[in-house]
């Protein structure tokens, strides 16, 4: 049982903050994107920059690997979400719907469709397989930005500003929608996808049963009222992580809600987090431009 | 002999101007009419002849081809043209001064081609002893032009050059070739280069856009020594030369009058030769015109200048040009305008309305984005959505309100909601119809904001209203009734709150304030006490909310799971009273029973007696002949399976079993439906047929129509409520309207049902009406009760196949195969039987407070209030789940009542929401609490996976063992 509490790497590369960071599939390299227009791929395990993606026009936002790390997709500031190639850097598709800027992205594990949650206040849910570039459905429930999805194996779960947790359930066609009363900003599942953590901007996490909505625990101590900051379940669902706009990392114990752990390192906020198990690894972005890898 | 002799008067005869007529010289006359005449045509003006018109022959055009044949002028010319004006073929002919090499005609033209020819093979520069020649001023001496021989060494007529040509002759600094060059493509026209002997003949293009034979210059010569470009220069050099060439006559919006078209006409040579001659020509023609009286040689010798030998700016010498002496140049060439200074701005001046109340804000403040935080947005997106729905709630609201009367009257004292701006927001007008009344209204509730319950301060009469003062105070109460009547729909909801006691004061405030501001949608409350419930942590039940959601196909096949078809939340609700199935009971009676064998009988009763007014013993016995409905029917129509006997719920069910398989839904609606619609049409046929013989026809055409529109009114309010039922289901928007209009239909198709049945109905009782006044005994009337209770319980029962059947046809519970069919149909009824379990109990309440109330109110709510039983009661026959209904009252029942039907309608749904609110929020409350305690430990209680559970413990345990460890 133990958390990351040492910094390995600090990837130093990006001219703007950082606004995500993602391991790809198998946790050997991670991706990064940010304000700087740019995405660009590291491994995390030596500190070396690979390769620089340029071609959006706005800042990225989010992003997502497929299954098969052959491709992956960004969105942001251009309303559109860009398909491209890793090996060759270019972009294949841009799917384009959203009125505004696309916030998250999901794809769920076959790879063959992914979601593009949007300010415009809907869901649209792509299709990576046929040809067309229009939208397979559209999900537009909410009352506010839609800040992160999450795609298990027959839900979307979508958090949004509005202060609701909204579950698609594809197999037995209903939407769920609990109450949350403060705004989402993310979303995260343990691994046996009962609990979902959810980040709030009344400086909380929560985490509630997924099939029951209740309240199953809160943790507190970071600050998160303005931006969205991510958060995660870490190590095997024992400890939950969460960046924090007083520039550290919280850890707490999944069961005691107890900070196990700050982690000091960056200069600015940390906006941005992906946690590898097999590795054990932890990456976190921040607004001052660098990413740091603990383990 | 000298000047023109005068015509012979003696032979003349003086006659009157009137009596003259215009004849030409072959003494035709040429003009005809009143005025001026026109040109006398034909024979008479006619286009015949003498002889009458005859038109051509036909000649047909494919024999004979049309020939293409060069026209000559002559062609276009009559005789006049050629004899008058002395014009003849022959006559044609380039002037001999213009015929420079003396030939004939023919000879000339083709000598002419010739010599181009030639011109063309020579090369198109000079010699370069030419060159030379030129070179040191020495006029060439091929010029064949004689008349300007020595002139033109000097004056050039035509424009001026181009300036840098000029310059180039000027200067000779350039060198010679390249003075050449220039000087062969663009001064073929000058005469110094006016060489027949070298020049090639040369076509020139038309450049210029005017019209043919229109000469810009005409009258204004002075501009075309102004014009600097050479190029336009040349334009307008041509432009002139053809002016003078006329003979194209004057274009019709000409006003110059003074040009005599006419004047040359014998110099047609010009034209037709023009272009031959033009080299030649050109500088004759601009020698020839007149300017201002003056020729242009006399115009240069006045001047003293050659026009363009020396360079001359035409704007500075102004004053050199012809008539233009008294001119002196302006020193100050440039224009101005009137100019009106801006007025003065104050330096304390800010350009910025800003109204009362609100802050100055700083120019960069008002620059920034407006922090706008999720709450402010969600406030705003809720106002949104507010304004969306209000018109839609408006409606319902004021009909949610009217039944919230009895409710709100609970709290008569309890004044302190009554904000009266929101009886007024909600376009509660209730004396609409009365102006000066809802006037009075209107000032009434704004004093009353004022007072509150002191009525004795209220004034809400002025002198003008002359009203008597018993009239007055009833008009007062009347406004107090209906002030409490059109209470806010929240507000009653939120009374019902706290009378269960559940919330604090601080909270009750809260709600109040958010009253006030308007926030009073059913959703909102909603909402309200969703945002309670996460107030307090008591995440669950009371924060979740679920829809039914339909999601796309494609979705469904990627994600690899077949598409929902039912959804669960249908689902849920037909495991939970799946034993509660009581349409099956209804249908299976309807299969069975005698119903169908005893409608006709009671009708083919009717038909043995055709006179119904005369006959009364036969009448009475009519009613005596017909079977009372067997007990066991009623049983089953209004007993609830509890209380039914074991045996009997047994068969039915048996019963049941053997029919739906077989008969599918469709099948038990065309029973149903040929049924009712067979037996009962041919009784109403009958009836009304034996009716009509009699003198009750009129009426019962009256009847028929007035239940017709009322019931296919009432239905179709009732089914579309039904529609709009949310507790019922959630559907998509795009289906729901096809669904609707499927259910319209299907209303329309089973009203007429229902109206026959209601007419049949009707004339029982024009016939109870007649027995009555023919003394029938009490027997006949219970018999006669008896039957329209039972034909009532059929409409009803025809009502709920009626629910059914659109609940069927809803798009979540649809069906597709006809194996599920009879499933579905139980899951219908399930699902009304759960609902309308709710609603009895909360009915029930409902109907106990009504109750209570009726003891301390007086008697014209008592009446309205039984109306309202009566018609909940009606509701619970239409569900047949009522469980005492009080027969008596049954026979109460008016038309109206299906009018009223829709009100209780949503009664019915908010009071079973609220109640099922409360009884949640109860219920989780101590739930929570239980929460809390097990919360430490993990207890299985909260349906946490069991899995996870262990798991935690473990962890915990794990935990705690480490720190005593440590």
């Amino acid at each position: 049982m133990s958390f990351p509490s040492k910094l390995v790497h600090t990837l130093v590369g990006h001219e703007g903050s950082v606004l995500c960071v993602k391991f790809n599939y198998n946790g050997k390299y991670c991706l990064s994107c940010g304000q700087d227009r740019s995405v660009r791929l590291w491994n995390p395990h030596t500190g070396k920059l690979i390769k620089t993606y340029l071609g959006h026009g706005y800042e990225i936002v989010d992003l997502v690997v497929t299954n098969d790390n052959k491709n992956f997709i960004t969105c942001g500031g251009d309303k559109d979400a860009y398909f491209w190639d890793v090996t060759h850097g270019k972009v294949l598709r841009k799917y384009r719907g959203h009125d505004h800027k696309i916030n998250t992205l999901a794809i769920n594990k076959e790879s063959n469709v992914f979601f593009s949650g949007s300010i415009d206040r809907t869901v649209k849910i792509w299709d990576l397989r046929s040809r067309s570039t229009a939208s397979i459905q559209t999900l537009d429930d909410f009352k506010d930005s839609v800040t992160s999805i999450y795609v298990s194996s027959s839900e979307i779960i979508c958090g949004s500003v509005d202060g609701y947790l909204r579950t698609y359930d594809i197999r037995n066609g209903k939407l769920v929608s609990d109450f949350v009363d403060e705004s989402i900003t993310s979303i995260s599942l343990s691994n046996d996808e009962n609990c979902v953590l959810v980040s709030c901007l009344d400086n909380k996490l929560r985490m509630f049963n997924k099939d029951t909505g209740e309240l199953l625990n809160e943790y507190s101590g970071h600050s998160n009222q303005n931006y969205k900051l991510s958060s995660c379940f870490a190590n095997n669902d024992s400890f939950v992580v969460s960046g924090s706009e007083d520039n550290l990392i919280y850890i707490w114990d999944l069961v005691d809600a107890k900070v196990v752990n700050k982690l000091e390192g960056h200069k600015g906020f940390v906006c941005g987090l992906d946690y590898n198990s097999d590795k054990s690894c932890l990456l976190s972005s921040s607004i001052d431009g660098t990413i740091c890898v603990w383990k | 002999m000298i000047g023109t002799p005068f015509e012979e008067e003696s032979n003349k005869k003086y006659t009157s101007i009137w009596n003259q007529t215009a004849k030409d010289e072959k003494g035709r006359r040429r003009f005809h009419g009143a005025f001026t005449g026109g040109f006398s045509a034909g024979y008479f003006n006619t286009v015949g002849s003498i002889e009458g018109f005859t038109p051509t022959e036909f000649v047909s055009s494919r024999s004979s081809r049309a020939k293409y044949t060069n026209a000559r002028p002559e062609d276009f010319m009559d005789g006049e043209d050629l004899n008058d004006q002395g014009m003849t073929s022959q006559s044609l002919q380039t002037k001999s001064e213009y015929n420079l090499i003396q030939t004939s005609e023919s000879n000339q033209t083709n000598q002419n081609q010739n010599r181009q020819i030639l011109n063309s093979l020579t090369p198109a520069e000079s010699s370069i002893g030419f060159k030379l020649l030129k070179r040191i001023r020495l006029k060439h001496e091929f010029s064949t032009d004689k008349e300007n021989s020595d002139q033109s060494k000097k004056i050039i007529y035509g424009p001026a050059k181009p300036s840098n040509i000029k310059q180039e002759t000027d200067n000779q600094t350039k060198d010679i070739y390249s003075e050449e060059n220039t000087a062969v493509d663009s001064l073929s026209l000058f005469p110094e280069t006016n060489q027949n002997s070298t020049q090639p003949f040369k076509f020139q293009p038309k450049n210029d856009f005017f019209g043919i034979g229109f000469d810009p210059f005409n009258k204004a010569p002075e501009f075309l020594r102004t014009s600097k470009n050479s190029k336009t220069s040349h334009k307008m050099f041509m432009g002139a030369t053809r002016s003078n060439t006329r003979g194209f006559g004057l274009g019709a919006l000409e006003d110059d009058d003074d040009d005599d078209i006419y004047e040359d006409t014998n110099e047609y040579t010009n034209v037709i030769n023009f272009d031959t001659d033009f080299q030649t020509k050109s500088s004759n023609v601009v020698e020839e015109r007149n300017v201002n009286g003056m020729s242009v040689q006399e115009i240069q010798k006045n001047s003293g200048i050659g026009l363009f030998s020396k360079q001359i700016n035409p704007l500075t010498d102004i004053k050199s040009l012809p008539g233009m002496e008294e001119f002196v140049r302006a020193n100050d060439t440039s224009i101005h305008d009137k100019y009106y200074p801006p007025p003065d701005i104050p330096k304390h001046f800010i350009p910025q309305h800003h109204f009362e109340g609100e802050e100055i804000l700083d120019h960069f403040q008002k620059e920034k984005p407006i922090d706008l935080t999720a709450k402010k947005r969600a406030k705003i997106f809720q106002n949104q959505n507010q304004n969306q729905n209000q018109n839609q709630n408006q409606n319902q609201n004021q009909n949610q309100n009217q039944n919230f009367t009895n409710n709100s009257n609970i709290h008569n004292d309890n004044n302190q909601y009554d904000d009266p701006d929101q009886y007024l927001t909600y376009n509660n007008k209730p004396f609409i119809s009365n102006l000066d009344k809802q006037n009075r209204y209107e000032k009434f509730l704004s004093q009353k904001k004022l007072y509150g319950n002191n009525f004795e301060m209220y004034n809400i009469y002025s002198e003008s209203d002359d009203m008597k003062e018993l009239e007055k105070r009833k008009e007062f109460e009347e406004f107090v009734q209906t002030s409490k009547m059109f209470r806010p729909m929240s507000e009653a909801i939120a009374l019902k709150f706290v009378s269960k006691g559940v919330f604090l004061t601080s909270e009750l405030e809260q709600q109040k304030q958010k009253q006030q501001k308007g926030e009073q949608k059913g959703e909102q409350d909603q909402s309200l006490s969703k945002t309670n419930a996460a107030k307090y942590k008591m995440f669950g039940r009371l924060t979740r909310s679920v829809e039914a959601w339909s999601p796309s196909r494609l979705l469904c096949k990627r994600f690899n799971i077949p598409e929902p078809v039912v959804s669960s939340f249908a689902n849920n609700i037909h495991q939970k009273s799946l034993k509660n199935n009581n349409y099956n009971k209804i249908m299976s009676y309807m299969q069975n029973s005698n119903l169908e064998k005893k409608v006709p009988n009671l009708v083919q009763n009717q038909k043995i007696d055709p006179h119904l007014n005369s006959d009364n013993d036969s009448v009475s016995l009519q009613f005596e002949n017909v079977q009372k409905p067997s007990i066991n029917l009623f049983r089953d129509i209004f007993n609830s399976g509890k209380n039914e006997d074991t045996n009997n719920n047994e068969e039915i069910e048996e019963k049941t079993i053997v029919i739906f398989p077989e008969k599918s839904k469709d099948n038990l609606q065309n029973n149903l439906q040929n049924n009712l619609q067979n037996n009962l049409q041919n009784n109403l046929q009958n009836n009304l047929q034996n009716n009509l013989q009699n003198n009750l026809q009129n009426n019962l055409q009256n009847n028929l129509q007035n239940n017709l529109q009322n019931n296919l009114r009432n239905n179709l309010q009732n089914n579309l409520n039904q529609n709009q039922n949310p507790y019922l289901f959630v559907r998509s928007k795009k289906r729901s309207t096809q669904n609707q209009n499927q259910n319209l239909n299907q209303n329309l198709y089973l009203n007429q049902n229902l109206n026959q049945n209601q007419n049949l109905n009707q004339n029982q009782n024009q016939n109870q009406n007649q027995n009555q006044n023919q003394n029938l005994n009490q027997n006949q009337n219970q018999n006669q009760n008896s039957l329209e209770q039972f034909m009532n319980k059929l409409t009803d029962s025809i009502n709920i196949h009626n629910q059914n059947h659109i609940q069927n046809k809803n798009p979540y519970l649809f069906v597709r195969s006809k194996k599920r069919s009879t499933q579905n149909l139980n899951q219908n009824l399930n699902q009304n039987l759960y609902l309308n379990q709710n609603q009895i109990q909360n009915l029930n309440q409902n109907q106990n407070q009504n109750l209570y109330l009726n003891q301390n109110q007086n008697q014209n709510q008592n009446q309205y209030k039984n109306q309202n039983q009566i018609q909940i009661q009606n509701q619970y026959l239409n569900q047949n789940r009522f469980k005492n209904v009080n027969q008596n009252k049954f026979k109460n029942v008016n038309q109206n009542i299906n009018e009223k039907n829709f009100y209780n309608d949503q009664n019915k749904f908010k009071n079973d929401q609220n109640k099922n609110l409360i009884e949640d929020r109860y219920h989780n409350h101590h739930h929570n609490h239980h929460h809390k305690k097990n919360q430490e430990n993990y207890n299985s209680k909260h349906k946490y996976s069991r899995k996870h559970h262990i798991e935690l413990k473990s962890k915990s345990k794990k935990q705690e063992e480490k720190r005593r460890h440590n």
